[in-house]
């Protein structure tokens, strides 16, 4: 290896890519140059600069080298920055003809398997991604998601498991566990991870696992400990979301007591419960009590929030 | 993270896919990147780091952080669930920074600005000392280098562990937004999703102009906190740039990929307004071409007037839009009145007229139906003229020379209107207009529809086309009021005197800019180019005389009028059968 292919690759090594990419192309130049290498290195840091050309130095060293599956990688990459999919596909599956055993070409077939709609391919590659690298985190968490949108609960359930093990911080994991146990209405479970979660997520998110193992407690139709929990959430956030779940639970915890129509009615019962639970003064108002699919929309929409918090602050 | 054996054995683990979290498709990461954080399939903003927004904006390498040493301070030893300095050393960990303020300098398009933002990534944005003192510094910087400042805003609010410290950041923040007013130094404030709370209510919204991404979420109190409090459902939308943009609160919503280019065109704009300061800007003017404005009536071409009055109003004739295009080289329109809502009956914004940055305002009809209805035919609302009027103040803190475009049948009347304030709206932009210390050149290009026309032509020099006509109320309305019969308008246009030759003897105009035989709607850049030559020679002008001179002189142009002795008078006009 010449001097200079050797210092391009220090250079793309040390995350300086538009140095990488002057030193090679000046190893190119030189006498007996080891073309090939020198332009995966071009394409290598053009991939990494963002610039279109990556595509062409790869496809080059394609031609060149026919049976190295790195080089098909990287243009599956390159092309599929680009935004063309379906070379990029082509290009994976050369790839992995050549080394199957490359987990990131097989999670990048599943999730352009995805973008096309197919879902069978998708599941085929992601699964595949997960056995033989079980520490995917882009392959797991996808595969939970695939497993759920086809309501094959208990599988994805045992995938968000084994990624929140060996990943115990990762917030998105514990979201998918938890939601995962309600869904195959393994309550228990779900408190547990609810917990977890609150523990976890304290910053400025608590509330979401609160509404979390208030959900827990719709789904027990556990009314009292529903009331106290939501009582606790109106506390830490005053929100019309916390107030209609408050509402709600108090509603039915105390109806046995005399049927209520409002929640002025509720929050009189509430005080004069005297459980420790307190009345906020804006539910001596009169409001409507919401209905179960009041509620349990309510709590969709909040699971949603808060997925779409985690998801956006970690996408770049 | 897997070790380097691992990806060895089991392949590299760099090919990273994201999910959309509007569309839920996935997005290859690099492709992400490359689309600036926008969603290929259904543009969605992803939220920015700031560092990674700073590399989108300026110019590469350009970027020299001055606020890497900011770091948030406990001045209250401010413990709830977890000690307020375990809370900050927590997030210095996860962001790789002291704080989450930032500030330093860099350029766009070649031109120096002063950045400052704060990092969502840092305890939700939140507004603490360190954020605060970055704003300031970046203000005090941007004050002593005569060079714009850009603040970028995502933050929930002030932050509560600093307490009053954290509150005070809002006057510290603000005091400082308000020297570089004063002193003619612009700042431009970028709101990204979310900007609330404290930051929105001190230095976000206080920009000279300001810009927001699509679908940012901006406001005061959170949706969920309004809806407790007014127990109503909340309108789709709300709170979002969409929204706040209709209700006149923000100049631009610019999609990511725009946004480079619009703030490297507003900062160079006000570079060459900076650069012009107590220079001769008369020679910043471009050379001209057109007609001369006709300075004597009896140089002009009799027309009936009713005939006037048909050019006038005609849909194919030319608006303040198609002349901007042809006489400025550069246009950044700027929208809103800040108070209620966005008019667009009423345009205006940053040009260059050859190497002068001006303010361009005027009425905007539009040529067809859809384009009328949506511009109200050209009658703005009250929120039309407070645009107009905040665009005039901007162009005087700028010291900026302000080019106007009268074309409207009157100002709205409506219920709205009323209740909004249209006559106290229309007061105030004459007065203000009247007493402003900067050069001002307006011209009448179709319809002078009475006040309404008026709130933009207090000028200096008060110019109109051959086939324009200005007048104290329509000649439709005047017929039927004083002639007590509708069809008596031609006659009634003829008796208000309303046409170019009568106003320049009445000295209403200072001058006429010709038009083609059949109209400025036959030939628009022969028009235009008659325009611009006129408004340059109108500046060329007044852009030497000094602010005083300029109202001392404009005080007696108007003052002039109606006044025994002074005021010319015309005799009959000839009799229209």
């Amino acid at each position: 290896m010449s001097e200079s292919l050797k210092h391009a690759r220090e250079l793309y090594a040390a995350g300086d890519f538009q140095s990488t990419l002057v030193a090679a192309r000046a190893a190119l130049e030189e006498d007996g140059a080891d073309r090939a290498e020198c332009l995966r290195e071009m394409g290598k840091a053009c991939l990494e600069l963002g610039l279109p050309e990556a595509v062409d130095h790869l496809q080059r060293v394609c031609e060149l080298q026919p049976d190295d599956a790195s080089a098909w990688r990287d243009l599956g990459d390159a092309l599929a920055t680009e935004g063309r999919l379906a070379e990029a596909v082509r290009a994976w599956e050369t790839g992995v003809t050549l080394r199957p055993e490359d987990s990131g070409m097989h999670v990048s077939l599943g999730h352009a398997a995805l973008a096309t709609g197919d879902t069978d391919e998708a599941m085929s590659h992601l699964k595949y991604a997960t056995q033989i690298a079980p520490r995917n985190r882009s392959a797991t968490l996808s595969l939970v998601d695939l497993y759920r949108e086809h309501e094959r609960f208990d599988d994805a359930l045992g995938v968000a498991r084994a990624v929140w093990d060996s990943a115990p911080d990762d917030v998105l994991a514990g979201m998918d566990v938890a939601e995962l146990c309600l869904a195959v209405n393994a309550l228990d479970a779900a408190q547990e991870a609810y917990e977890r979660l609150l523990k976890l997520d304290e910053e400025a998110h608590d509330i979401y696992a609160r509404y979390g193992l208030i959900d827990v407690a719709l789904r027990s139709q556990d009314w009292a400990r529903g009331s106290e929990l939501a009582a606790a959430a109106a506390r830490v956030d005053s929100s019309s979301r916390t107030s209609q779940l408050l509402t709600f639970f108090a509603d039915r915890a105390f109806s046995s007591i005399e049927p209520s129509q409002t929640s002025a009615d509720v929050g009189a019962a509430l005080v004069a419960s005297q459980s420790g639970v307190f009345a906020l003064p804006a539910l001596l108002e009169p409001q409507e009590i919401p209905s179960l699919s009041d509620v349990e929309r309510s709590l969709a929409e909040a699971r949603f929030e808060h997925r779409r918090m985690h998801v956006e602050a970690g996408a770049l | 993270m897997s070790t380097p054996a691992e990806i060895g054995k089991a392949g590299r683990q760099t090919a990273e896919w994201r999910k959309c979290p509007a569309c839920n498709a996935y997005v290859y990461h690099k492709r992400l990147l490359r689309q600036l954080g926008v969603c290929p399939e259904c543009n969605h903003h992803f939220r920015l780091p700031l560092r990674e927004r700073l590399d989108q904006l300026l110019d590469p390498g350009s970027y020299e952080d001055l606020g890497a040493d900011l770091q948030p301070l406990d001045a209250l030893s401010f413990a709830d669930a977890k000690a307020y300095t375990d809370r900050i050393e927590r997030a210095q960990q996860a962001t790789g920074s002291l704080s989450g303020g930032v500030f330093g300098r860099g350029t766009i398009h070649g031109n120096p600005l002063c950045v400052a933002g704060i990092n969502f990534d840092f305890i939700g944005g939140s507004m603490g000392s360190a954020e605060g003192e970055a704003v300031a510094l970046g203000a005090e910087l941007a004050l002593r280098e005569r060079i714009p400042l850009l603040v970028i805003s995502a933050s929930g609010g002030a932050r509560m562990q600093e307490g009053a410290i954290s509150l005070m950041q809002m006057v510290k923040t603000s005091q400082a937004i308000g020297r570089m007013g004063e002193e003619g130094i612009p700042y431009i404030s970028l709101l990204t999703d979310p900007t609330y709370g404290g930051v929105s209510a001190s230095f976000a919204t206080l920009g000279d102009i300001l810009i927001a991404e699509p679908h940012a979420h901006i406001g005061f109190a959170g949706p969920s906190v309004i809806e407790q409090t007014i127990r109503q459902t909340l309108p789709d939308g709300f709170q979002t740039a969409e929204f706040l943009f209709d209700h006149g609160m923000l100049d631009l919503v610019e999609p990511r990929e725009n946004l480079r280019a619009v703030l490297g065109r507003i900062v160079a704009l006000h570079d060459r307004g900076e650069a012009a300061r107590g220079a001769d800007r008369t020679s910043l003017l471009p050379a001209t071409e057109g007609a001369a404005a006709v300075v004597d009536a009896d140089g002009l071409a009799p027309r009936d007037p009713w005939d006037v009055v048909q050019l006038a109003r005609l849909a194919t004739r030319p608006h303040t839009l198609d002349y901007v295009s042809v006489i400025f080289d550069e246009f950044q329109e700027l929208h809103g009145d800040r108070v209620f809502g966005e008019d667009p009956a009423i345009v205006g914004g940053l040009a260059r007229l050859g190497e002068l940055t001006v303010m361009v305002i005027g009425h905007q009809k539009g040529s067809t139906t859809t384009e009328m209805m949506e511009r109200n035919f050209g009658m703005p609302q009250p929120e039309g003229y407070r645009k107009a009027l905040r665009l005039m103040r901007y162009a005087v803190r700028f010291g900026l020379p302000i080019v106007c475009f009268v074309d409207t049948p009157g100002a709205h009347p409506g219920i709205g209107a009323e209740e909004r304030g249209q006559s106290n709206a229309i007061a105030e932009s004459i007065m203000e207009m009247s007493r402003m210390p900067v050069a001002m050149v307006t011209t009448i290009t179709g319809e002078g529809g009475s006040g309404g026309a008026l709130a933009l032509a207090a000028a200096d020099r008060v110019l109109m086309l051959e086939c324009s006509y200005y007048s104290v109320i329509s000649p439709e309305g005047c017929a039927t009021i004083l002639f007590k019969d509708a069809l008596a308008a031609p006659r009634a246009a003829a008796a208000l005197r309303m046409t170019a030759p009568d106003l320049l003897r009445l000295g209403v105009v200072d001058g006429v800019v010709p038009e083609p035989d059949d109209g400025a709607a036959s030939d628009l850049l022969v028009t235009a180019e008659n325009l611009k030559t006129a408004i340059v020679a109108s500046l060329r002008e007044l852009l030497g005389l000094s602010a005083e001179d300029l109202k001392a002189q404009r005080y007696e142009r108007f003052r002039a009028f109606g006044r025994p002795g002074s005021q010319p008078t015309l005799p009959p006009p000839e009799v229209i059968q």
